[in-house]
């Protein structure tokens, strides 16, 4: 990129300028139409307080900070977060390296604040008079990064101003993807000469632990080396290269190429153009050198608000002031370039361009586009008032290195407007604005879009804000100055005004719908002081995707389950949107589980990748540092999450508790007192765990491992409401993340006994109660149940079982034998309770009675329980008193259930 | 030496079978499955009792409570049989013990000179045991001899002609046993009719009992138009039996029968007819079920409530178990009241 001298003839060659065509004016329609977006905003999502990263350790860094008997020096801090307050610390370091720790400063939501760099010296008992400089850091903590930062020098004796913005410390060592190791670093700048006398300085601040030995060279309009520069700079140090070739060279323009060894963006580099005597100053842009690329893409620059001719008098200039445009181009890439220009304007309500002619420059070449010479010889050169530049090329990104601006008559007030990328956005921050102490602030919008489109405007201030919807026609562009806003006091839609009090407070240029909405807009801004003379831009930030997910992350459906997952979009400025009915959802597996609208439906077990795309803005914050031409690029956000569908599991039989130790009978058909558990899973880790129902059910034999697909589970208590157990099954798949399915399921039990049916008496006779003929020797009485379960199931074939306790004789000297307990098995679920006495003696056993006798003969407390044919095994279910008469037999005092 | 060996041999059988005949619980008359008995028994025969034994006797108290147990041995003629390769009119021994006075109903036991159906267990050549403590013995006057081969239908169709006959008794046991088969031949099934309508309530509500083993529609409604003149205030126990089989109707035809059930005064009835309301799981039956949740019994108004929850796929607190239903019955049932108001009703229109 850099030539040393030898080839001068090539290069002057095609250096020039070639003029190609006449000026003419074009009309709208005659190239590829450039569209509006015509997209709307994203359904935003409530504010909740909580983030979806946890806030981490934050630095910016730039500068330099410039103290001396005339410059004060002050750091802007703008909070991007509209919704949350933010605590920064600024941090200054001397040339020498030594840091001084500010106080910390409390930011109000999307708020701004200024540190009076000065006093803040004072502070620490620095003489504010004495020359000093050196670089900012500014630390704070948040999830993602949210200040944008400016450092402002002004020397208001010598109409000088010095501005620059910071960067994330940590931006672009995470994009490039470099570690600290230390490698060749270059980047390149382009200076220009506004009048004869300009000179200009770099300053380098090194921000590492490590001291940095840098190499400046300074190269002239056609890339030959007007002079080498080589300084060491120490640990947090700074140090200022004077480009004294400047002074000597007779080129107007050139560039100037920077390298060293060290970590990525260790150093801070900002370059500065200016002429004490007039009071001129300008940034000499300095960008990281692009990495050569085939890439060609169809790039648009714009530089708004370059003002040509008498400037307005509300602008409150000096009479007589008139402004002309400079606009310089170095071309970094290691070919030719060819760009044409076109000018956009807005005369009588209407909006007009003019195409410049085509250039042509040089690999490694710079050049002044004059624009003043070419707006003079065109149609327009009596236009007074602002033009927008407009360059459309094809090319790498970054492959153009350029300033604009314009400047008066005298190179006393320069309005630098630097060229930004033309690009599809959503809502853009303008950090800061001041109508303070003869401040104002002067924004220029423009559409570059072929098609009317609207916009919203809003201004930020301390505790409030005030929108200011703005529609552009094709085309169309829009000065306006912020005083204009404040002093009209016209109520907003919501009724708000801008109080007279406020002078300074941060803006937005958003879609009507809001900051997610997508448009297409250029917009720039000035801060000037006439009475000062001074003017500087500051920074402007793209609103875009700073983080995005999908929530739940990981996750696990059921086989034939379904899970509504939600993606989530997190703006820079902390708006949350949902995504989940706009992004295009993919299973990586469909085979495992599919997904429409972010409905996942488990198909079969295994490990997948769900993901969520959408093509949404996905550049955040502070946009021009160390860069080429700032734009807000579109990209595709694409959360993902990685899921598993855990096996579906299966139980092989109903679960019955019928006590302690006490298995299900041979040949009972309604469950067991086991069961299987079977996952139908592929091969991973198996966890197998009871998460509810511990007293009820537990897991025997292993329940851990690779491809424990199955285990055996137990009852050890019976359920009181349905599906009171719960297995849950950790199932890692072999690859895959973790997901857990469950089962749920009751452990059913024998709860009482219902009666089923009256009691039936008859007279009997013969030797035996089994199946006794009838006959009057004595009585059997019939007393028939029922078994139900706790959910109301008739027990079949299971056993049951009585005992006795606590036999009284009613009638006194009675020969009845007493009842034997024992038991039965039913097949139904039904039984009857037999009682029966023949051929008693004392006394004797009659047949039943009309009325029945009320002659007792014994009673005893009879209990009952179900599960097992033997006495007192099984789970009681019934209590009553056994009560005999002489000629029939009853239950009395029934107590059922009794759990 | 002989004779020791005799007894010592009968005091095991006593030792075996006081552990599983001593009880008086046993099956609701009529649900006795009749099959698996068949198969553990040795031999299954229409039997003479010719003689009666007394092989030992012990006086025993239970409780302070005096009383005789015998062991005795039964010379008895086999005058058919339906499972053995014993011959008609062989005699064989039939072991058993027998307590005086007799309290427990499962210990069977025979008497001199009845003629009974028996399933016996093989303890020694030409010895048995009773097979099972329930239908060990069932005594009838008559039951005739039968050609064909041996096995259950030999069986059936020897019940089936006691039907025929005139003895009420025989009439009742041969129907509790043919209700104990899973498979019943037509020509049983046409003897039983003409008793479902018999005028005593014994007989007719034992044939309805075998009758609704067929799961017909036809049967639900001989039922329910029995009960219909049926206004005894006396519930036979037949009922009980008739509730469970009742209970396993799914034949949607018997649905309109099944609801008239459901408002039977007798349990058993009221019990069969919800079991079956709930096996068929039809929304047509929601109103009955509706009904039903002020029965008087609250096991009914239980199986109303989760019947209702099957039907209509409602959870949580409109399908409690039955432990939290008792625990606050009116909640739910309310809460079901509320919901056939607002919504079920309308569904049904």
């Amino acid at each position: 990129m850099v030539h040393a001298s030898g080839h001068p003839s090539v290069l002057r060659a095609s250096v020039l300028a070639l003029l190609i065509t006449l000026f003419s004016f074009v009309s709208f329609g005659q190239e590829a139409k450039v569209l509006a977006p015509h997209k709307h905003a994203l359904p935003l999502l409530p504010y909740t307080g909580k983030w979806h990263k946890a806030a981490t350790l934050r630095s910016m860094v730039g500068g330099p900070w410039i103290v001396d008997a005339n410059f004060k020096s002050s750091i802007y801090i703008k909070n991007s977060i509209k919704m949350a307050p933010l605590t920064v610390t600024p941090i200054l370091y001397l040339s020498n390296g030594r840091r001084y720790q500010l106080l910390d400063v409390k930011l109000e939501p999307a708020g701004v604040a200024v540190v009076n760099v000065n006093q803040a010296l004072a502070d620490q008992g620095l003489a504010p008079w004495a020359t000093l400089r050196g670089y900012v850091e500014v630390e704070y903590k948040w999830p993602w990064d949210a200040l944008c930062v400016t450092v402002r020098n002004v020397d208001a004796v010598h109409s000088l101003v010095i501005a620059h913005n910071l960067r994330q410390a940590t931006l672009y060592s995470a994009e490039s993807g470099t570690d600290s190791a230390d490698h060749g670093r270059a980047y390149e700048g382009v200076w220009w000469k506004q009048e004869p006398n300009v000179s200009g300085f770099i300053s380098l601040s090194n921000s590492s632990t490590t001291p940095i030995s840098a190499r400046v060279q300074v190269i002239d309009n056609h890339a030959d080396v007007l002079g080498t520069h080589t300084v060491t700079v120490s640990p947090h140090g700074t140090k200022t290269v004077n480009l004294t070739e400047l002074q000597s060279t007779p080129a107007k323009e050139g560039g100037v190429h920077i390298t060293y060894v060290g970590p990525e963006d260790a150093l801070l580099l900002t370059g500065e153009l200016e002429d004490a005597l007039v009071g001129f100053s300008a940034k000499l842009p300095l960008y990281r050198a692009p990495k050569h690329s085939n890439k060609q893409e169809s790039l648009t620059y714009a530089a708004l608000g370059l003002m040509t001719g008498e400037v307005d008098p509300m602008m409150r200039f000096p009479v007589g002031t008139k402004f002309t445009p400079y606009f310089v181009v170095r071309n970094l890439s290691d070919h030719p370039t060819s760009f044409q220009p076109k000018v956009y304007w807005a005369e009588n309500s209407a909006s007009h361009s003019l195409s410049l002619p085509q250039f042509s420059i040089a690999s490694g070449a710079a050049m002044n586009l004059d624009l003043s010479a070419l707006i003079s010889s065109s149609s327009i050169r009596n236009f007074n008032g602002n033009i927008n530049v407009e360059l459309d090329i094809k090319g790498p990104y970054g492959d153009l290195l350029m300033a604009s601006g314009s400047v008066d008559q005298k190179n006393t007030y320069v309005f630098e407007a630097a060229p930004q990328a033309v690009a599809v956005s959503v809502a853009k921050s303008l950090s800061y604005w001041s109508t303070a102490n003869g401040d104002d602030t002067m924004f220029t919008l423009w559409n570059p879009a072929d098609e009317a489109q609207d916009f919203l405007f809003t201004v930020f201030f301390s505790r409030g804000h005030y929108e200011y919807p703005i529609h552009l026609g094709p085309k169309a562009t829009r000065s306006f100055n912020m005083s204009e806003i404040v002093e009209a006091q016209t109520p907003d839609t919501e009724g708000n005004v801008i109080p007279a009090g406020v002078h300074e407070g941060s803006a937005e240029i958003a879609g009507p719908e809001g900051a997610t909405q997508p448009i297409l807009a250029a917009i720039d801004l000035g801060i000037y002081n006439v009475q000062k003379a001074t003017c500087y831009p500051t920074c402007i930030d793209c609103n875009g995707v700073a983080d995005d997910w999908i929530d739940a992350n990981p996750f696990g459906v059921a086989v034939g389950g379904k899970i509504q997952q939600t993606a989530t979009a997190q703006f820079h400025d902390g708006t949350k949107a949902d995504l989940t009915n706009s992004a295009t959802w993919k299973s990586s597996n469909t085979g495992v589980a599919t997904v429409s609208a972010g409905l996942v439906t488990g198909v079969g077990a295994g490990p997948l990748e769900l993901s969520a795309e959408e093509e949404l803005v996905t550049q955040i914050g502070e946009v021009c540092q160390n860069e080429p031409p700032p734009r807000c690029q579109e990209g595709p956000v694409q959360p993902s999450s990685p899921g598993t569908v855990p096996p579906k599991i299966s139980q092989s039989t109903e679960l019955w508790y019928f006590g302690n130790g006490i298995s299900a009978p041979s040949g009972f058909t309604l469950g067991s007192t086991t069961a299987t558990l079977t996952a139908n899973g592929g091969s991973g880790t198996y966890t197998w765990t009871v998460t509810n129902g511990t007293s009820i059910a537990a897991l025997q034999g292993t329940t851990s491992g690779q491809n424990v697909t199955s285990v055996t589970i137990g009852s050890i208590g019976y359920s009181t409401s349905a599906n009171d157990v719960t297995v849950q099954l950790q199932y890692t798949p072999t690859g895959g993340k973790a997901a857990t399915s469950s089962i749920s399921f009751s452990v059913d039990s024998p709860y009482k006994l219902a009666s089923n049916g009256a009691t039936t008496n008859k007279g009997v006779t013969g030797n035996t109660c089994n199946n006794p003929p009838p006959g009057n020797n004595g009585f059997q009485s019939v007393v028939p149940y029922k078994i139900l379960s706790f959910f109301g199931v008739q027990i079949s074939h299971i056993g049951v079982n009585e005992t006795f306790a606590t036999w009284t004789d009613d009638y006194i000297g009675n020969n009845w034998p007493v009842v034997v307990a024992g038991g039965y098995t039913t097949t139904d679920g039904t039984f009857a309770d037999y009682i029966c006495a023949i051929n008693t003696t004392t006394p004797p056993s009659l047949p039943p009675q009309v009325p029945l006798s009320a002659t007792k003969i014994d009673h005893a407390s009879q209990f009952w329980f179900v599960g097992s044919v033997t006495p007192s095994d099984g789970v009681e279910v019934q209590s009553d008193t056994f009560q005999r008469y002489q000629d029939h037999g009853l239950h009395t005092g029934i107590v059922s259930p009794v759990r | 030496m002989r004779l020791s060996m005799k007894l010592s041999y009968g005091l095991l059988v006593v030792a075996v079978l006081c552990t599983a005949l001593a009880a008086d619980i046993g099956p609701t008359p009529g649900t006795q499955r009749v099959g698996p008995i068949f198969e553990r028994a040795d031999l299954v025969c229409n039997c003479a009792v010719e003689s009666i034994n007394v092989v030992n006797e012990e006086h025993l108290q239970r409780q302070g409570k005096l009383l005789i147990r015998r062991h005795m041995i039964a010379s008895v003629e086999v005058q058919d049989a339906y499972k053995s390769s014993v011959s008609v009119a062989q005699r064989i021994s039939v072991e058993y013990d027998e307590e005086t006075p007799a309290t427990m109903a499962s210990m069977p036991g025979l008497t001199s000179g009845e003629k009974a159906l028996l399933f016996l267990a093989a303890r020694g050549p030409s010895a048995y045991v009773f097979a099972d403590p329930f239908l060990g013995v069932t005594p009838f006057s008559a039951l005739g001899r039968q050609p064909g081969e041996l096995g259950m239908m030999k069986l059936q169709s020897a019940l089936a002609g006691a039907l025929l006959g005139t003895s009420r008794d025989d009439q009742i046991n041969a129907m509790r046993l043919l209700q104990g088969f899973e498979e019943l031949s037509p020509d049983t099934i046409s003897r039983v009719i003409p008793l479902s309508s018999s005028a005593d309530p014994g007989v007719a509500f034992s044939a309805i009992a075998v009758l609704l083993k067929t799961k017909t529609p036809e049967a639900v409604e001989t039922l329910e138009r029995y009960l219909d003149k049926y206004k005894s205030d006396t519930e036979p126990i037949a009922l009980a039996s008739i509730g469970t089989e009742l209970g396993q109707i799914s034949d949607e035809g018997a649905l309109a029968a099944i609801d008239a059930l459901t408002r039977s005064r007798y349990l058993p009835i009221r019990f069969g007819a919800m079991e079956a309301l709930r096996r068929m799981r039809n929304p047509r039956s929601a109103p009955a079920l509706v009904r039903r949740l002020d029965d008087a019994e609250s096991t009914v108004r239980y199986v109303a409530v989760i019947t209702l929850s099957e039907i209509f796929g409602q959870a949580g607190d409109y399908a409690p178990s039955m432990y939290l239903f008792d625990k606050n019955p009116d909640f739910y049932v309310n809460l079901w009241k509320a919901w056939w108001a607002k919504e079920g009703r309308a569904l049904q229109e």
